[in-house]
């Protein structure tokens, strides 16, 4: 008889047909989401942001007030006028307790586009004739 | 972000993967190497749950929201998939292969497979099972035996897309995990190859061709239940 059946999940190779808890049912720190917003920093004025949002499941534009506190320090470095950022609102899970909870995270590979901007930038600021002339 | 089809029927359980093939040592790809390579948060790296490690031979781990596998394979056809299982969260995988795309691209193949898994519930087997059997739609196969119930679908099928080939697969079959109802797998899995040699296939990974891919798959999965 042929049957398929989910295999070991722990072990299941990358064409294992099992989806849903990937070889684990008992995360320590799990986030689930319960919706998401979309969008990008508007202005900053000392640690406080505005960032203009997007909720996708009711079509809906708004504009979320937040602390620089609320983003873990080591995302400061994104936080800047026009960085595209996803927060997500849901239940962390933590020692087997849900509480409410969000997360600000950063478009990576946007950030990096700012970066190669800024660096385009600063070299129509410093054009080549000046640098060589320096030299 | 372009909006994503809706399901037709919703599943219970989704998974969104992308798997890289090659050469890999999954003792390199270690959180603290994600981290190294902005792949990762430092909150990430401080709260990675390592759920699995056989030195040499594979490692698993979770973020809050991205799941790796790193495994070594005999056939010399080692993968990275990283996956969600929330599409919420399609935005943290996009980016994540997108930045790790270029670190890997030397020891990788040209081939790149983007799964799209899910489980769907029924309230009974033979409501489960009528839905499979509305494949079983042709005389010859439905005189074969008495009562023939149809227990695996799969059905290939090829499309081209951004200068890409897309090798399809729709695979069905029911699922015996206890702690779902009467589940049916419905998976989607397409492997990308590329159409000529004068290009290659890492500089097409972007976020249109993802999202292409994962509302076809969606397409094909609500087709079915049609």
């Amino acid at each position: 008889m042929i049957s398929e059946v989910c295999k070991d999940k722990k072990r299941s190779g990358h064409r294992s047909n099992h989806p849903g808890k990937g070889g684990n049912t008992t995360n320590r720190n799990s986030f689930k989401i319960e919706y998401k917003l979309e969008g990008q920093i508007e202005s900053i004025d000392g640690d406080k942001i505005s960032a203009k949002m997007y909720n996708p499941d009711s079509d809906q534009w708004g504009i979320l007030h937040f602390a620089l506190n609320d983003i873990d320090k080591t995302e400061h470095k994104n936080v800047f006028e026009g960085s595209a950022l996803n927060v997500f609102i849901g239940k962390e899970r933590i020692n087997g307790t849900d509480r409410k909870a969000k997360r600000f995270i950063f478009r990576k590979f946007l950030y990096d586009t700012k970066v190669i901007n800024s660096i385009l930038e600063s070299m129509y600021d410093n054009p080549i004739s000046q640098i060589t002339t320096e030299l | 972000m372009k909006s994503k089809i809706d399901f037709e029927k919703r599943p219970s359980e989704i998974e969104l993967g992308i798997v890289f093939f090659g050469l890999f040592n999954p003792d390199i790809f270690s959180p603290k190497w994600m981290f190294d390579n902005r792949l990762i948060s430092k909150n990430d790296l401080d709260n990675i749950q390592e759920i699995e490690q056989e030195q040499g031979n594979f490692r698993m781990f979770f973020t809050e929201f991205l799941k790796l596998r790193i495994e070594k394979d005999s056939n010399k056809k080692d993968f990275v998939r990283v996956w969600i299982n929330d599409l919420k969260a399609i935005e943290i995988l996009i980016d994540f292969v997108i930045l790790f795309n270029p670190l890997i691209k030397s020891s990788a193949e040209e081939i790149l497979e983007i799964d799209f898994k899910t489980h769907y519930q029924f309230d009974s087997k033979n409501e489960r099972k009528r839905l499979m059997n509305k494949s079983l739609n042709t005389d010859k196969l439905n005189s074969i035996f008495d009562k023939p119930k149809l227990e695996v679908v799969r059905i290939d099928g090829n499309s081209r897309i951004n200068g890409l080939n897309n090798d399809m697969q729709l695979a069905i079959s029911p699922c015996n995990r206890p702690d779902l109802t009467n589940p049916l797998h419905v998976n989607i899995y397409n492997q990308l190859s590329k159409l000529v040699d004068n290009i290659n296939i890492f500089d097409r990974l972007n976020e249109d061709l993802i999202v292409s891919i994962v509302n076809n798959s969606i397409d094909k999965i609500n087709l079915y239940f049609k």
